[in-house]
């Protein structure tokens, strides 16, 4: 059971979300409606991987992320943006570099595109390590 | 009506030479006979004297019984005197000159007189013509007087008259040259310089409006010199010279012609004949009508009622090229009121509509502009409308995915309607998204990011996201690449979108199947895109409006009418044109013309 963490300020997205990955049956899902909150579940839970809204109230995905980065042991933790300002076209290098090396999915997504990237990305983290 | 030409200077001349001639003449007769008179008149009252004289003497001498013999032969030596006699009372001669007729009666009834009587008689001896002077004396008898006759000769008389006359004639010829050279002399002055005028008038009437006559008299003539020569000055003023008329309408740049009634030419200036493009004494008599014909139509012979100022049309100058021209036309009337001239004045207005048709080009240039900056702007504007509510209605609808795939997780067993409910709400949301997407596609294609990209790359880009597509519907893509890439100053992502679009609306036109043919090549500094397929086409009417967006010809739901705005707003980015070409039924056409980027 891979453990995943989403940070979003919507609530009934973020229960949506767990029960559909929790359906498969593969992954345990925590939520949290903001960064704080976010944060604290990473440092108790340590997840697999860990899904960011961008534009939420207080901490913005991306500060998030930065805060991540500024633990050593949370850093190795894949982060995916999971968000509804910036789009599939958009996707570039120059924005994955900005946001360190992370992938950017954006909203709205089926749960089965959202597990295949999921799984995708815990595949390459596997291989790397 | 040949009239005999008699000089002014005749008319005068001769009749006053004819008057002073007869006047002359009548004059010397008259002075002689005066002359002659007078001393007759002087002889008569000389012997007259004498004869009272006598009779005195021959009174006292006739009581004393004796006569005055010396007193009467003093008589006889009288040279006037040619005889006397002494006449009684009876009318016999008592004495006489001549002693044969004492006592001899005299034939003359004149003896019985009692006034002195002076008679002309003649002289039977000679013929001569004499004078007779009857004086009655004091001695009577019977009542009759006694009376001395005293004959007197006129010879002297006569003979001063002729030496008169011979003294006259001696100076005749001064008095015919006194009467010749007057009326000269007078003639002369009224006719020089009325001849003198008449040589002004000739020289002037000949075009020298400089000349001007010497006023050297104050009478009349000089009056009228005067006023000629002020009329000649105000002339010079007042009106213009044939040579100065001809040179203003020959500088004249509009052109001008002059017709008779019927639209026979009689006057043209320089720039007509050039407009007019026939040689001067080719255009000359000839009917205006013949040369020009006028669109819209308008006879040369039409009377105006009014001149008919600035009529715009275009003058088709026979055998010569369709010139615009203002032409006005004014007519000239006769008294009656019958029209003799027509005076056009035609003005060659081809600059001006050459600069009208650059000022309607530069106008639609710019109204083009105008549209775009208006068509930016709107993009601009719902730009940031969609951006602001893009994330606000992505949110619920990621809400809503999730949600629905969970129901369907939720309910394993479902009945067909939950089924197909389900679907049409997954359906729902993705077509929400892609509105979206494409709004805000359309709405970020203001902003690119040009970097030099080879075309056909992005032509196969954009294609080989729905290239599976194509080949499931049975769509075949025929490609005719140069061999050379082209290069072109482009947003990657932006560009192919457009070859997306436009790859998609073929599949939409062509749900049997069929070929999209897409060819790119080099023109001049253009990189040219056809973009071709065998769709159903689109009708000439709607052709117009494919570009505009939210414009579409699809069902709803299967297109957002944003595709071609997209494009055309892509292409219009990159500095490009698109045009279409489309016939129903056989398939559609875009042109792409992209400014090439130049090999360094």
């Amino acid at each position: 059971m891979k453990k995943i963490l989403l940070v979003d300020d919507e609530e009934s997205f973020c229960y949506f979300v767990k029960k559909n990955l929790e359906l498969t049956g593969e992954f345990k899902v925590f939520t949290a409606n903001n960064g704080e909150e976010g944060l604290e579940i990473a440092r108790r839970e340590r997840p697999d991987l860990i899904l960011l809204d961008v534009l939420m109230p207080g901490m913005l995905g991306s500060d998030v992320a930065a805060k991540l980065q500024e633990d050593p042991v949370l850093a190795q933790i894949p982060v995916v943006f999971l968000t509804a300002v910036v789009q599939k076209e958009d996707f570039g290098d120059d924005l994955i570099k900005k946001s360190g090396g992370h992938l950017f999915l954006a909203k709205p997504i089926t749960p089965e595109e959202l597990v295949t990237a999921i799984k995708k990305i815990l595949e390459e983290k596997e291989q790397e390590s | 009506m040949s009239e005999k030409k008699i000089s002014l200077f005749s008319k005068i001349f001769y009749p006053i030479v004819c008057f002073f001639g007869v006047i002359g003449i009548l004059t010397l007769f008259l002075f002689v006979r005066i002359q002659t008179q007078n001393m007759e008149k002087t002889l008569i009252e000389e012997h007259l004297l004498f004869a009272q004289i006598l009779s005195l003497q021959i009174e006292s001498y006739y009581y004393k019984g004796t006569w005055p013999f010396l007193a009467l032969k003093k008589l006889s030596e009288s040279k006037n005197i040619l005889f006397w006699r002494l006449v009684n009372s009876d009318g016999e001669i008592e004495l006489a000159d001549n002693i044969n007729l004492w006592g001899k009666k005299i034939q003359d009834k004149d003896f019985k007189t009692k006034k002195i009587i002076v008679k002309d008689s003649v002289l039977p001896s000679t013929n001569e013509r004499i004078k007779v002077i009857i004086y009655p004396l004091r001695i009577k008898e019977n009542g009759n007087p006694w009376t001395l006759w005293l004959g007197i000769s006129l010879r002297n008389i006569r003979k001063a008259q002729k030496e008169l006359i011979l003294a006259i004639f001696s100076l005749s010829p001064l008095l015919l040259l006194i009467i010749y050279l007057f009326p000269f002399y007078l003639a002369k002055n009224i006719t020089t310089p009325i001849k003198r005028l008449v040589k002004a008038t000739q020289i002037i009437g000949k075009g020298n409006l400089d000349y001007t006559i010497d006023i050297s008299t104050s009478d009349e003539v000089g009056i009228l010199t005067h006023a000629f020569n002020k009329m000649v000055k105000d002339l010079k003023n007042k009106t213009v010279s044939l040579n100065y008329f001809d040179t203003i309408i020959n500088t004249m740049a509009d052109s001008l012609i002059v017709t008779d009634a019927h639209g026979k030419i009689e006057l043209v200036n320089e720039a007509a004949v050039k407009l007019l493009g026939y040689k001067k004494e080719e255009i000359l008599g000839k009917n205006i009508n013949s040369l020009v014909e006028v669109k819209p139509y308008f006879s040369f012979k039409e009377e105006t009622k009014k001149p008919v100022e600035s009529l715009e049309a275009i003058w088709n100058v026979k055998g010569k090229k369709e010139i615009p021209v203002i032409c006005s036309c004014s007519e000239v009337k006769n008294e009656k009121g019958e029209v003799i001239n027509r005076i056009y004045v035609v003005r060659d207005i081809t600059d001006i509509k050459e600069t009208e048709e650059e000022l309607i080009q530069a106008y639609k240039k710019l109204k083009e502009t105008q549209d775009e900056l208006i068509q930016t702007e709107k993009i601009a504007a719902l730009g940031k409308l969609a951006s602001g509510t893009a994330h606000e209605i992505k949110n619920p609808l990621s809400i809503i995915m999730q949600g629905i795939y969970l129901v369907d997780s939720l309910v394993p067993e479902k009945s067909q309607e939950l089924k197909e409910t389900i679907d049409m709400i997954k359906e729902a949301v993705k077509r929400a998204d892609t509105v979206i997407k494409r709004i805000l596609n359309y709405a970020r294609a203001s902003e690119l990011k040009l970097t030099p990209q080879n075309i056909c790359e992005i032509i196969d880009q954009g294609i080989s996201l729905i290239e599976e597509q194509l080949k499931f519907k049975n769509i075949k893509i025929e490609r005719d690449y140069p061999p050379k890439p082209i290069f072109v100053q482009a947003d990657r992502v932006m560009l192919s979108q457009v070859f997306l679009n436009l790859a998609t609306n073929s599949q939409d036109a062509m749900p049997e199947g069929g070929v999209i043919r897409i060819k790119v090549y080099e023109e001049d500094d253009q990189c040219i895109i056809e973009f071709e397929d065998t769709g159903i086409g689109i009708p000439q009417d709607k052709l117009s409006k494919i570009f505009e967006p939210f414009y579409t010809t699809k069902k709803p739901g299967k297109g957002t009418g944003l595709g071609l705005a997209m494009v055309e707003l892509i292409i219009n980015r990159h500095n490009g044109k698109i045009d279409v070409e489309s016939e129903v039924g056989r398939g559609t056409k875009f042109t792409i013309k992209l400014p090439k980027l130049k090999e360094e």
